[in-house]
């Protein structure tokens, strides 16, 4: 899969638009996501193991926002749909839930380092 | 040239530039909301979670908080609510990040408990410049009102003070108001012109009504003690010796000041400062003014001597411009000058030019009125204000008499007088309510009008004496007299007592509003 089926280049477009429009805050974003969102994932994966539903329910909330400015819209529809399961106490197996989110993770990931590329 | 671009461009972005707080516990959104907010202009500060903006917004005056719903611990709703509990923060306005899907209860919650807005997470450029833009413009127009409430509060004090009688302008505190060009600007500029143009007229008033009073005071002074010479002349008439008059004289107005201060109740217990007070005073005026007016007549024609005598007025003045006790005008020295040709001119016709050796003694003469500046400036600088006028005059009065007393056994000048009352009796006791008087009036005129109008009794001392003179004891009164106490009356209006340091407070019908 490439990264034009995995990566919103429109929501990309707002993002950049909206810090200003200069390429190299759009990179040092890119950055931050690379760094961040494998911690947030981390916090996801302990709550989940723990059964905390609060705090996979915040931390999820955080990965599911990240991916909408990045433009991984599948990332942010399975984040958002774990997160109102917290919310309603409706999860059946968080761990599975987060596992499958954090392969759509590796994806966005992969398909954002190509983004950063053509940018640089 | 492109220097100044550059500042006039500087000035247009502060003027518009806002201080505005983030407040999200992701760290990608922190830095995503710092660059967009940054890109509109605006200065950023940033907080990770609810406890830390509640920090920030208790430091720093923030003008618009863009604030993140959903955060571990203390969320966003804690915070709106928090914040309303404080008046600092009451007011900032809120705009509340939401991704909106399917949170529409959420928002409603946060503009229920104060938030001004909100924004979906994932926001427009043109949507966040928009929602800060209108936050911004409220929040100026509440700042602007709470400014013009507090100048509204600001008149409303100065008029209540103005109702209280104090026109003074200083006290209205209006100053900062007056200078703004608005319409609240310009109705305390004439507010305030109002009540300072009421102040002066009323401060002059006051001046003028205390010019009056002082003036007549000194009148009353001279009067008083330029009896004293023609008494003593008939005193001595009846064979006493000065000396031994003196401490009679000095004992009676003790006796009769001290009663009238016990009659008031007001018989003070001295401290060691209080009554080292009243010594040297008693030496001053008991002691060395009699000594030198002893010797200063026997060399000095009579005449010559009370001019002599007037420069005391000179003297005070030039310890006041030293010392900066007093006021010390031109005007004032000018009227100084007027009262001494008064005198000079009654002087004049009396003079006997015949004594050509009493030039050494003249310069001898001009402790006389030395003593009598050093006794004028002591009593307004440092008189114990707290104890009563009669008790202060009645104890010097004691003091100098008991210290006199060695000095006339010593020298056989002891008068005795009694028991049974002649005239030489009569005219003792009646000596004796001349001096006190004449030093009551005298002590209470330093006290309200200063030592430098007081000094002025000198001039009228003079004129009384040849008044008096003539009604006692027939001397010859030059009608010159008459118009050199025209003329002296004249420099007192120039010479005006001393300006009082206390604000007047004028009393107006509309005071009592029961």
């Amino acid at each position: 899969m490439t990264s034009e089926f995995v990566i919103d280049r429109a929501a990309l477009q707002r993002l950049l638009d909206v810090i200003g429009g200069d390429p190299e805050d759009l990179a040092e974003l890119l950055e931050e996501f690379e760094d961040a969102t494998p911690k947030t994932l981390q916090k996801m994966e302990a709550a989940a193991g723990s059964g905390d539903l609060d705090a996979l329910r915040i931390s999820t909330h955080s990965l599911k926002s990240n991916g909408r400015d990045f433009g991984a819209t599948a990332l942010a529809q399975l984040c958002e749909a774990l997160e109102y399961d917290c919310r309603d106490g409706t999860v059946d197996d968080p761990v599975k839930r987060v596992a499958a989110i954090a392969v759509e993770l590796d994806r966005a990931r992969s398909a954002l380092a190509i983004v950063s590329k053509e940018h640089e | 040239m492109n220097d100044s671009t550059v500042n006039l461009s500087e000035t247009t972005e502060t003027v518009s530039s806002a201080r505005i707080l983030v407040v999200d516990d992701d760290r990608l959104n922190r830095m995503k909301m710092r660059k967009a907010v940054q890109h509109l202009g605006h200065r950023v500060d940033v907080a990770e979670n609810g406890v830390e903006a509640l920090e920030a917004l208790n430091s720093t005056p923030y003008d618009v908080v863009l604030l993140d719903i959903i955060m571990p611990e203390m969320d966003g709703f804690d915070v709106l609510a928090e914040m309303k509990k404080h008046d600092e923060m009451r007011d900032v306005p809120v705009i509340v990040i939401s991704a909106l899907d399917d949170e529409t209860e959420s928002v409603v919650k946060a503009i229920e408990l104060g938030a001004e807005d909100f924004l979906p997470k994932s926001f427009d450029p043109v949507l966040l410049r928009a929602r800060v833009g209108a936050s911004l413009t409220k929040k100026r127009f509440r700042d602007q009102e709470k400014e013009y409430f507090g100048r509204i509060e600001r008149l409303t004090v100065a008029a209540e003070i103005l109702e209280s009688g104090r026109f003074n302008p200083e006290s209205l505190d209006l100053e900062d108001l007056a200078q703004k060009n608005d319409p609240l600007g310009r109705l305390a500029a004439v507010f305030r012109g109002m009540a300072a143009e009421i102040y002066q007229r009323e401060l002059k008033l006051k001046r003028a009504i205390q010019t009056l009073q002082g003036t007549f005071l000194v009148l009353a002074v001279g009067l008083v003690w330029g009896l004293t010479p023609a008494l003593s002349r008939m005193a001595s008439g009846l064979g006493s010796q000065p000396l031994g008059l003196a401490i009679w004289v000095n004992g009676i107005a003790a006796v009769f000041c001290l009663s009238i201060a016990a009659y008031r109740g007001k018989i003070p217990r001295l401290n060691f400062k209080e009554f080292m007070f009243f010594v040297y005073w008693a030496i001053i005026a008991g002691i060395l003014q009699r000594m030198t007016t002893f010797v200063a007549t026997e060399h000095v024609e009579a005449a010559m001597l009370s001019l002599v005598v007037t420069l005391q007025g000179f003297m005070v003045f030039a310890f006041a411009a030293i010392t900066g006790m007093e006021r010390a005008s031109p005007r004032r020295l000018i009227g100084l000058i007027v009262g001494l040709v008064g005198v000079s001119l009654v002087l004049y016709t009396r003079f006997d030019g015949t004594n050509g050796a009493q030039n050494a003694w003249l310069l001898f003469a001009l402790l006389l009125p030395l003593l009598f500046a050093v006794e004028a400036i002591v009593l307004a600088g440092k008189r114990p204000e707290n104890i009563d006028i009669f008790a202060s005059v009645g104890l010097m009065m004691a003091f100098s008499a008991i210290m006199l007393t060695p000095w006339a056994y010593f020298s056989g000048d002891l008068l005795s007088l009694g028991p049974q009352v002649g005239r030489l009796e009569f005219l003792v006791v009646l000596m004796g309510i001349v001096a006190a008087s004449s030093l009551l009036l005298a002590f209470h005129l330093i006290a309200t009008a200063g030592a430098v109008f007081y000094s002025q009794s000198a001039y009228a001392m003079t004129i009384a004496g040849v008044v008096w003179g003539m009604l006692l004891l027939s001397e010859e009164l030059s009608f010159l007299a008459w118009g050199a106490f025209a003329i002296i009356v004249v420099g007192m209006y120039l010479v005006e007592p001393k300006a009082n340091d206390e604000e007047l407070v004028i009393k107006r019908s509309f005071n009592d509003r029961n």
